[in-house]
């Protein structure tokens, strides 16, 4: 016994070294783009979900292994438990009597039902409103314990509750005109229940956060974090390669060719959500056939003369592999085993010969019927990579007589043509969420509840059935099984050429010392990372002073 | 003078109504969409993309809208921004002062440098300290800004890390910093976008200088400054500058628009949140109140400047009145 308490000591104290030797320190974070916002319900990008999501904390959080169905995996965060009623049509919530506001109120049940009635108010404007369409109600049996009502029971029901509805301050934010929420100085100077308090922000410059030593889950191990804003790419990676900053969410292939050779800066592998593709315009939008791309042989023949894994390689190196299908590698529904359409050039040569495709003049461009096979692929200017990847594209199908014409548009102008349908083809991307949800906005039939970015306006009927069964199956075999199906028909019948899905590489400072980074968060982890005590720097000069 | 100071008041009151108008026009006919990137989520439903739209006046018809930001304009207020969720005055009011410093700077640093260069050239005319400095000044008058940009932020940045790559100031605990260390820090930043975006203002000087110099020196008045013995910096400075330094002055006036057009992209560079950097985002997010305050204000400034600048060539530097 004395010797089990010895070594229990023992282990005991070398821990706290360790913790000593690690701790403390300014994590400063180059990023590329700004929060656009820090009130929750209107941020769109990641990087506003990164500050929010660390000032604010959310009932529950999705759990390493990314599930989405029923409650599997979720981490428990404001509420310490939760329970389902017996008809699965109501889960109640029990919050961690600790939690506090950062402003020393605690945080109640009555925040949770503040927070759904703003998340659902049109004033506001929610932009991840239709997430809660199934929830009725919140109701606040106490305090401490918040019950979510729901219309219907759906597998990701409880996903889509506590991934998207993050508790706020009703204490302060409940007197405000709903219409004042967007920017007035309470919602501006947040406070939150995370590990991390708000402390200034300069817009497209510097955002600061400092360790809250009163979380209720624990002081954060850093004590605070700055983001460091810049527009260009290159200054982005320059602040880290220069040991301006800590970290770096995503290295670009140029960026691995500069890394210092004295090991300043390490690349750290993460899962993506990415992924990249050619989309044909099957349909416009009065629902008229493309001349073109309306034939699902072409699409097909056209498909077989694209060697995607050399676009992969040229323009990622290695940092990409060939895309499979409209899902990324990373979420849980992704099925590598799908046939997919192979690079064939001397098949896709016959298939456009067979369709009447011929290249009767011999200048290079198959025609028929007295039309060229010509057509222009749209790229937002704002992406190199996919720059590249649509001048590969047009050497390749030069080779097979097809013309193709790049169209390059800025991001916003981008986007304005593909919603309105005015294109031939276009290089797009997706990022996806943990739930596969997604992909039923993204290749699902335009009309109310799908398709909303199938610009395209590709549409498969074994799709969306498949996609709606695996949405409504609770059984995660089942679900696999009808997404296999969708997969399966989204690939043969080739409204896209699937192109690449970028590996994710972060790039971290040597005296950094991160945890796994989640694919969908990399910042879920930050109040537990580390900054080396022997490494510490000018800015860290508060931490090497606090006693 | 104070019939021209009117007369140039509502000059640039008609520049900048023309501006407005055309910026407007121009804007209304650019594809895009304000809320096409902000609500590029996948689940974001129409409806919502409508209320924004309504909540900022966009589903209004365009002279409409034009109309509504014309009155407030009148009323000193400037709208509001869609893309920062703040009024727009507010967002000014916060970029301007950076710009301004920069361009200042950038303008203070490359007049010196200039009218220095210039005056070396001169006193070594046609030797071959006058070839180098003609050549620098060619480069730099025919090197991209942005081009200079990167190399200085890549080089000096971050690699020989001479220069801090980009911010207002060092990160981290630096506003618990005294006064003196953080002025310090806050001129050690700005030193390196303001000296590419003054390498360009240099050289021009550098060249207009030189031959008003070298025109000045041929004059009579040179000839007895230097019969009465005085050395040649001595002629060079008392006697040909001030009366070489009036174009040049002028010329400042004419650059600043050009200046403050590179300072968007030096901006961009070095992260320095200034008006350029504002534009350009507002550009992309069609923030359309935010875009036509920042060509307003631009071009406000250009016309003070240009202003300011006769006025000030007018008094350094009278115009001879020949002899009858």
């Amino acid at each position: 016994m004395t010797r089990r308490f010895a070594l229990a000591v023992c282990v005991l104290a070398a821990a706290c070294r360790g913790g000593d030797a690690r701790s403390g320190g300014i994590l400063v974070v180059s990023a590329g783009a700004d929060a656009e916002t820090l009130f929750p319900p209107l941020t769109v990008g990641n990087q506003g979900r990164a500050v929010t999501e660390l000032i604010y904390d959310k009932l529950a959080d999705i759990g390493p292994g990314l599930n989405t169905i029923g409650d599997g995996g979720f981490v428990p965060k404001l509420a310490s438990s939760w329970e389902w009623s017996a008809d699965s049509l109501t889960i109640t919530f029990h919050l961690d009597p600790r939690a506090r506001w950062h402003d020393g109120q605690p945080v109640t049940a009555r925040d949770v039902q503040f927070a759904f009635r703003v998340w659902t108010d049109s004033a506001v404007g929610a932009v991840q409103r239709a997430a809660l369409a199934t929830v009725d109600s919140v109701s606040v049996p106490d305090a401490h314990t918040a019950r979510a009502h729901f219309r219907e029971r759906t597998p990701e029901q409880f996903y889509a509750f506590v991934y998207t509805l993050i508790p706020l301050p009703a204490h302060r934010l409940a007197a405000l005109a709903d219409t004042a929420l967007h920017d007035a100085p309470a919602v501006r100077a947040p406070i939150g229940s995370g590990p991390f308090r708000f402390k200034s922000w300069t817009p497209r410059a510097t955002l600061e956060l400092t360790a809250n030593a009163d979380y209720y889950g624990g002081r954060p191990r850093i004590d605070g974090v700055v983001f460091a804003v810049a527009a260009q790419g290159a200054t982005v990676a320059a602040r880290l390669l220069a040991g301006e900053a800590d970290f770096l969410e995503q290295l670009a292939p140029p960026d691995f060719k500069q890394l210092p050779a004295d090991g300043l800066v390490r690349a750290q592998s993460y899962g993506g959500f990415d992924y990249a593709f050619v989309q044909f315009n099957v349909n416009d939008a009065a629902g008229r056939p493309h001349p073109l791309f309306a034939d699902r042989e072409l699409r097909r023949a056209l498909t077989m003369a694209v060697n995607r894994a050399t676009i992969a390689q040229s323009v990622f190196d290695s940092l990409a592999r060939p895309a499979i299908g409209p899902f990324s590698r990373t979420q849980w529904t992704a099925d590598t085993t799908v046939r997919g359409i192979p690079f064939d050039t001397v098949e896709a040569i016959r298939a456009l010969d067979a369709l009447g495709w011929r290249d009767t003049n011999k200048d290079g461009v198959r025609e028929r019927a007295g039309r060229r096979l010509a057509f222009s692929v749209l790229v937002p200017a704002s992406s190199r990579t996919r720059q590249a990847a649509a001048v590969l594209l047009q050497a390749q199908l030069k080779t097979v007589g097809v013309q193709v014409t790049i169209e390059q548009a800025d991001f916003n102008a981008f986007l304005d043509r593909a919603h309105r349908g005015a294109f031939d083809a276009l290089v797009g991307g997706v990022r996806t969420s943990p739930s596969p949800r997604g992909v039923r906005d993204v290749w699902g039939t335009p009309g109310p509840s799908r398709g909303a970015q199938n610009w395209g306006r590709w549409s498969n009927a074994t799709f969306d059935a498949q996609v709606d069964s695996a949405l409504a199956a609770t059984n995660t075999a089942a679900v696999r099984a009808h997404f296999r199906t969708a997969y399966q028909a989204a690939i043969d019948d080739a409204p896209a050429i699937w192109l690449y899905e970028p590996r994710m590489f972060a790039g971290v400072h040597r005296r950094l010392t991160t945890t796994a980074l989640r694919p969908d968060a990399w910042w879920s982890d930050i109040a537990h990372w580390t900054i080396d005590r022997a490494q510490r720097l000018p800015r860290d000069r508060r931490a090497l002073a606090a006693p | 003078m104070t019939r021209r100071l009117i007369a140039r008041a509502l000059h640039a009151a008609a520049v900048c109504a023309v501006v407005a108008t055309s910026v407007f026009a121009l804007l209304q006919f650019a594809p895009g969409d304000p809320f096409a990137t902000a609500l590029d989520g996948t689940d974001v439903p129409p409806n919502v993309r409508a209320e924004w739209r309504a909540r900022y006046g966009f589903d209004l018809p365009p002279l409409e809208r034009f109309a509504h930001w014309g009155g407030a304009l009148v009323r000193g207020e400037l709208g509001y921004s869609a893309s920062r969720h703040r009024a727009v005055a507010e967002v000014v009011r916060d970029a301007l002062p950076r710009t301004l410093v920069l361009v200042g700077a950038a303008l203070i640093l490359g007049f010196a440098v200039g009218v220095g260069a210039a005056l070396l050239q001169v006193r070594h005319h046609g030797r071959w300290q006058d070839r180098v400095l003609g050549a620098l000044t060619l480069g730099g008058v025919a090197m991209p800004e942005f081009l200079v940009g990167l190399l200085a932020m890549t080089w000096l940045g971050a690699r020989w890390r001479i220069f801090p790559v980009a911010g207002l100031g060092s990160l981290g605990d630096a506003t618990a910093w005294p006064l003196w260390e953080r002025a310090a820090d806050y001129l050690w930043h700005l030193a390196l976008p303001a000296a590419v975006l003054a390498l360009a203002v240099a050289s021009r000087v550098a060249r207009h200088q030189r031959a008003a110099l070298l025109g000045v020196m041929r004059e009579d008045f040179i000839r007895t400054a230097r019969a009465k013995g005085l050395g040649e910096w001595d002629v060079l400075l008392r006697h040909a500058l001030p009366n070489a330094i009036g174009p040049v002055i002028a010329l400042l006036g004419l650059a600043l628009p050009s200046l403050v057009g590179g300072a968007a992209l030096i901006e961009r560079i070095f992260g320095w949140p200034g008006m350029g950097l504002t534009l350009f985002d507002a550009l992309l997010a069609r923030d359309y109140p935010l875009v036509l305050a920042a060509v307003l204000l631009a071009t406000l400034v250009a016309v003070v400047a240009r202003t300011l600048t006769d006025l000030v060539a007018d008094v350094v530097a009278p115009r001879r009145v020949p002899v009858p």
